[in-house]
């Protein structure tokens, strides 16, 4: 996996990223807890769910609560794995850019 | 532009994404960590609650102290389990693929363990020097040896706290098959608990020391 790679590249974006990490760190949530956490408005959100659920980055089921039913969202099994290897090529990336700066 | 459409950052957008990601990184570890404190140290401490609680019962009520540790123990078991799954759920946010996750690899836990119990029935059944009574008490290097299995076949490092706990209790299997200790047994698997739990501890905060 490389920068070129389709689905790594959906994550350099400065708000799927923020969603990413936010549901890396904290799993699972409510589209609601989402849009207070990214503080991101919710057509913007949606879009960009929209985009990381596509790439399958990001799951979302529907659940039925005391106050009515949610929608769910969390990062898939291998949308996880994928933010480890970005975490990974990000640090050789600028490990590399050190490195020819001397 | 589409959605699709990736950004393009500078050196210093790359550096501060590269930092986010590695403290996201760590804060997972850390949190995964300290869930693990909680699994082994609220697990000990409901088990030997609940069982205390019923063998205390038990004299009062004149029943009989093996009977009452049994069910107890039992009880202890199953109510711990309960509550941390719950609190899991709560706290942790054990929920959607990673509850699943949990349950998948129950489920092949579920399977190891019935291969590797029978393995030890029948070493105990054949090593004819085993006291009878030591039968019940194969669940000591059965749970044991089945956390080493898993912890080879899986090789991640947040089951490193369990294969503590297994080479904690593994030494005092002979005794414990040997002699028949019941109380050995218990008391060696709450000393491996509270082993590991120290010990995932100190995993969680060494996760933020780590270069």
């Amino acid at each position: 996996m490389n920068l070129d790679d389709d689905r790594v590249r959906v994550l350099f974006n400065a708000k799927r990223f923020m969603i990413a990490t936010i549901l890396y760190v904290r799993g699972e949530m409510t589209m609601a807890e989402l849009q207070r956490h990214t503080g991101l408005s919710w057509g913007d959100l949606d879009s960009n769910l929209r985009v990381l659920i596509r790439h399958g980055i990001v799951e979302s089921r529907k659940i039925v609560t005391r106050r009515g039913p949610r929608t769910m969202v969390g990062l898939t099994r291998s949308g996880e794995a994928l933010y480890e290897e970005l975490t990974r090529i990000l640090t050789d990336l600028i490990g590399e850019a050190r490195r020819s700066r001397g | 532009m589409g959605d699709d459409a990736c950004e393009r950052f500078d050196d210093a957008g790359l550096r501060e994404m590269s930092n986010v990601a590695d403290l996201a990184v760590r804060l997972r570890r850390f949190l995964e960590y300290v869930e693990s404190t909680y699994l082994f140290l609220a697990f000990m401490l409901g088990f030997l609650a609940i069982t205390h609680f019923f063998v205390g019962l038990g004299e009062v009520l004149g029943l009989p102290r093996e009977t009452m540790a049994s069910i107890g123990s039992a009880l202890g078991v199953a109510v711990s389990g309960v509550v941390y799954l719950a609190l899991a759920r709560r706290i942790f946010r054990v929920t959607g693929n990673r509850y699943a996750r949990i349950f998948r690899g129950f489920r092949e836990l579920l399977v190891y363990n019935a291969i590797v119990f029978l393995v030890w029935l029948a070493v105990v059944l054949i090593v004819e020097v085993v006291n009878p009574a030591s039968l019940n008490l194969v669940w000591h290097p059965g749970l044991a040896t089945m956390i080493i299995v898993v912890y080879l076949a899986k090789r991640s490092p947040t089951l490193r706290p369990h294969l503590i706990a297994a080479l904690v209790m593994l030494p005092f299997t002979p005794v414990v098959i040997l002699e028949s200790a019941q109380e050995l047994a218990l008391g060696s698997m709450l000393l491996a608990y509270y082993a590991a739990g120290v010990y995932s501890l100190r995993e969680a905060l060494r996760v933020f020391d780590r270069g």
